[in-house]
């Protein structure tokens, strides 16, 4: 266990080098001159020309000018150490940012994978159990819909459907959970219940092929002739060994979620991560691309040996070697 | 089936705890809107200057007609009063006390009768469509402005209730006057005016000591101006210019703003190297026109805190202190901001507010659904204003909520060409171009339900001012015809490209380079069709990043820019003087970053150096009717030399809740419409 672990981490933080080093080459390598942004943000969006001495100022200032091993070591061994910089262009330190932004990020992605289980799960059982019904179409329909429908695209038709049947629109602004918990609530409960369903109709799809397959199995039908009671075997017999593969899709729900986070923050105007990154890429403010996408990964990558160490409670069988 | 009826219940249940969860954020609407207690009624009492208009000056009276008849607009109705209940808790209107300030506004022209009485108190919610990113008074923001230019006053500024067609009234100026030979501008100021006193202020306790409840004088008038059009080297070296001020007014002799009756007199003398016809306008209506700050607080910002008010934080923005009728109290990063009435605010009965918040809300239908479910009371700015699906949509079922007001916008949109490349060095199939695009097509495009989206015609000028070539000329000049002059157009255009050689299909091939805003794709789309259609040209469409289009656009250091034509905002203008136009096209002082490099000089330097000497002369011609002249003069060159296409001036769509009132809009609106937050009221 303790080898598999080690093996696990060491591969887990080879992906984030290999990562970092794909983001730090692509943000330079992608067009857009980073420094003439800075400067007509200087310039107040004013319409003055920048002189070429002002650019090589400004690249001088953000460092920009140094060679690009030394960028990226500079980076690389900062972040390490907290220090990931300051944004090119509000001068902020990203590690503050992160710092103040991380909490709604982690709050979309939570209460959505909630939804997602609670919701998903067991409608996947509900239409295993149901098999071809009229209640297994219907949730069918509606997971098949959840895995269509992006999010940023129901979250838009909520917003406009809202707006002109019921006058109603999400409550704008952001109150911390520690501040105002029914507040804070009711700004998340729609952007969770966004991202949650897809992730839901997600799980709802894989949980019912998993049961369906778990149900045919010799010994659902043994414990059906001992006379077990349907709660009995649904729930200790098979749901147990259909969570299985459900749980690897919790992982890849939830770095799908984060990454669905960069819209839905945007919609409903929440200031996590995921808009901080979208501001960052279209500005080409490298110190926070680079180090955001490096914390989702890293997240992405956590997220994924936690899944996989968690196969061994679920199924005893399972060896760690 | 325990266990199904067991899973359903479980699902069931989710969604109703989901549901429900969702019931109480819809009754919880907009609940964090802070409960405002009325405010006391003010005290009447006598303002503390007068209501005359100033001595008056030559600029102004040559400016008038820069800003003269409107062009026509298809009016929007007026909405009625609101049907919609307020969504938030609002104080209970306060019957107002008239001073003399309030009376002479309700008095003046334009005031509009429909509005009503003013009625004291309640917060007007902005949606934002911008971070705030900085709050230096001396810069333009037309998106940012509101939420830190109501803390100062100006010298003397445009009356924000008839825009640039209205007189220029005194601020914390009484009177001003313009030697004879246009360089020197003397002002008068008003006695007796105080710095605010903000107890949400953070600026450092020695420096508040000195600002707060200080008297403006001279010393703070000179200091201001000497700072705005000349940064110290401190604010240079972190990148501050102060670029817009220096755009209107950087003809001041350094440190040319001085106080002959001594620093703490009450005449301040402005001196200029050189006459320009648009000098005092500027002072009144300039991108980043001075705002007037305490000399102390310029001091210690130059010395110990250069970038403090261009990089703004939680606490920086709440360094903001001037002499206007909001203070600053609060902000919360990428949230918002809110400014709050000033107490003290020397203009006695303003204003009518009790304060505004500012909303960040980046996404247009998220803006959108706010204002039309009352969670915002104002829908952004200039080229953030309703976009043309929301108009109608708006004025399909929103009509009686929301008040729409149509405007030209700040900027101008063309086509630019990049003359280093060819055919484009080519003025001959730059003109063929012109000739060839049927800009009536381009007024239908634009059309929303009955409602016109651009003016036509035009050309470099605003349409409507006098200095726009008449339309009567317009309307007869090739490129701009229509019916059988358009297609007479068409065909000269063909046989001119004929005549150059491109005579084979496609004659040749281009691509128009844009930003990913829908405004600017329809531009080069538009392009695309008019050139395939009426010329044979193939034209592709090419939507780059707003960092990549500066990168290929801003060259201006040898090498040209990379593209072939590039679609966008052209031009833009404060107090639509021809300076703000020719400035940034024709002068290499001043150009702007797309115009500079495109190859004029390159491709017939003689008419390159005409029109620079031109835009000169026109600058410094203090007799209106021969300034005019020489403006249409350069307006029938540019049509030949067809440097870019200029298309027919964009129509805006500001909007706002109808119980908004005391709050109007006009055409090429810059920020000094936010000086208008103090007559502004809600009819709640």
């Amino acid at each position: 266990m303790q080898r598999y672990l080690a093996r696990r981490l060491i591969f887990g933080v080879l992906t984030a080098v290999l990562v970092s080093l794909l983001v730090f080459a692509l943000m330079r390598i992608a067009p857009g001159d980073v420094a003439q942004s800075v400067a007509a943000q200087q310039a107040g969006g004013e319409e003055g020309t920048v002189s070429e001495e002002d650019l090589e100022r400004i690249r001088v200032a953000l460092g920009l000018d140094r060679p690009l091993h030394i960028q990226y070591w500079t980076w690389m061994s900062g972040f390490v150490t907290g220090d990931w910089g300051d944004s090119l262009f509000t001068k902020r330190p990203v590690f503050d940012e992160f710092k103040k932004k991380i909490a709604v990020t982690v709050e979309i992605v939570v209460a959505s994978e909630i939804i997602a289980i609670a919701l998903g799960i067991p409608a996947g059982v509900l239409m295993a159990l149901r098999q071809d019904s009229k209640v297994d179409y219907i949730v069918r329909v509606l997971s098949l819909a959840g895995l269509s429908i992006p999010s940023f695209l129901s979250a838009t038709l909520l917003l406009v459907f809202g707006a002109y049947l019921l006058r109603w629109s999400p409550p704008l602004g952001y109150v911390p959970l520690w501040e105002d918990p029914v507040i804070n609530v009711k700004q998340f409960i729609w952007p969770a219940i966004m991202v949650g369903y897809i992730s839901a109709a997600t799980k709802a799809r894989m949980m019912r092929s998993t049961m369906l397959e778990v149900l045919r199995q010799d010994y659902i039908r043994t414990a059906h002739a001992k006379g077990l009671r349907e709660y009995v075997v649904t729930a200790r017999h098979a749901l147990k060994n259909a969570l299985i593969p459900v749980v690897t899709v919790i992982g890849i729900t939830m770095a799908l979620s984060l990454g669905g986070s960069v819209v839905i923050e945007r919609v409903f105007e929440l200031p996590g991560i995921g808009r901080y990154i979208l501001d960052g890429m279209l500005q080409r403010d490298y110190p926070v691309v680079q180090s955001m996408v490096l914390v989702f990964a890293s997240a992405v990558i956590v997220v994924n040996i936690v899944v996989d160490l968690s196969y061994g409670w679920l199924d005893p069988r399972v060896r760690y070697q | 089936m325990k266990t199904i009826r067991a899973l359903g219940i479980v699902t069931a249940m989710s969604l109703l705890v989901l549901l429900a969860m969702a019931c109480s954020a819809q009754e919880a609407d907009a609940p964090q809107q802070p409960q405002a207690p009325a405010p006391a009624a003010p005290a009447q009492a006598a303002p503390a200057g007068s209501m005359m208009t100033g001595a008056a000056p030559q600029a102004p009276q040559e400016a008038a007609p820069a800003a003269a008849a409107a062009p026509a607009i298809t009016a929007v109705p007026v909405a009625p009063a609101p049907a919609m209940t307020p969504p938030t808790p609002v104080p209970t209107p306060v019957p107002m006390a008239v001073s003399d300030w309030v009376a002479e506004y309700l008095a003046s022209d334009g005031y509009k009768p429909e509005w009503g009485q003013p009625v004291y108190g309640g917060i007007l919610r902005y949606g934002a469509n911008l971070k705030l990113n900085g709050h230096d008074p001396n810069y333009g923001h037309t998106y940012e402005g509101p939420q830190f230019l109501p803390t100062y006053n100006s010298l003397i500024k445009y009356d924000p209730w008839q825009g640039l067609t209205g007189p220029i009234l005194p601020d914390l100026a009484t009177t001003w006057e313009l030697s004879d030979d246009g360089k020197v501008v003397t002002f008068t100021l008003r006695e007796g005016i105080r710095f605010q006193d903000n107890p949400h202020s953070t600026l450092p306790a020695e420096v508040k000591a000195k600002v707060a409840g200080d008297e403006f004088t001279c010393e703070d008038a000179a200091a201001s101006l000497n700072f705005a059009i000349y940064p110290p080297q401190s604010l240079k070296d972190v990148g501050v210019t102060h670029a817009g001020p220096r755009l209107g007014l950087g003809h001041l002799v350094e440190n040319g703003a001085t106080c002959p009756d001594g620093p703490m007199g009450y005449t301040l003398r402005a001196e200029f190297r050189e006459t320009r016809a648009g000098t005092v306008n500027k002072f009144a209506g300039n991108t980043g026109m001075p705002n007037n700050l305490d000399k102390d607080l310029i001091e210690w910002w130059a010395a110990e805190c250069p970038d403090c008010f261009d990089q703004t934080t939680d606490e920086t923005y709440l360094y903001g202190t001037g002499t206007g009728a909001f203070i600053p109290v609060d902000r919360v990063q990428d949230v918002g901001t809110k400014i709050r009435a000033n107490p003290d605010y020397w203009r006695e009965g303003l204003p009518f507010l009790e304060g505004v918040d500012h909303i960040e809300i980046e996404d247009a239908t998220t803006r959108f659904t706010a204002l039309i479910t009352g969670q915002t009371d104002y829908y952004g700015e200039g080229s953030a204003s309703l976009l043309p699906g929301q108009v109608e949509q708006v004025l399909d079922s929103f009509a009686d909520e929301i008040h729409l007001e149509p405007v030209l916008h700040l900027w101008g949109k063309g086509l630019q060409f990049n003359m280093h490349r060819e055919p484009f060095n080519d003025e001959r199939v730059r003109y063929a171009i012109h000739l060839g695009i049927d800009r009536d097509d381009w007024t239908e495009f634009n059309r929303i339900k009955d409602q016109v989206g651009v003016i036509r015609p035009t050309n470099w000028m605003p349409p409507g001012t006098v200095w726009a070539i008449p339309d009567d000329e317009l309307w007869e000049t090739p490129g701009f015809r229509v019916g059988q002059g358009k297609v007479d157009d068409i065909a000269e255009a063909n046989r001119i490209l004929d005549e150059v050689g491109f005579t084979g299909s496609p004659r040749f091939t281009a691509a128009c380079m844009t930003t990913p805003a829908q405004i600017f794709i329809d531009g080069c789309e538009w392009f695309k069709d008019q050139l395939k259609k009426n010329l044979n040209i193939e034209l592709s469409v090419d939507v780059v990043e707003e960092s990549v289009q500066r990168e290929r656009g801003q060259t201006g250091h040898g090498e040209p820019p990379d593209y072939d034509v590039h679609y966008g905002s052209k031009a833009r203008t404060d107090v639509a003087d021809p300076s703000d136009f020719y400035n940034i096209f024709l002068v290499p002082e001043f150009e702007s970053w797309y115009h500079r490099g495109t190859g004029r000089f390159q491709a017939d330097p003689e008419r390159a150096q005409r029109l620079l000497d031109m835009a000169n002369a026109q600058a410094v011609e203090l007799d209106p009717v021969k300034r005019r002249e020489i403006v249409h003069n350069i307006e029938r060159e540019v049509i030949q030399a067809a440097y870019m296409v200029p298309m027919p001036w964009s129509i805006i769509w500001p909007a706002w809740h109808s119980d908004v009132r005391g709050w109007r809009m006009f055409n090429h609106p810059s920020q000094i419409k936010w000086s208008g937050w103090e007559r502004a009221w809600l009819a709640r």
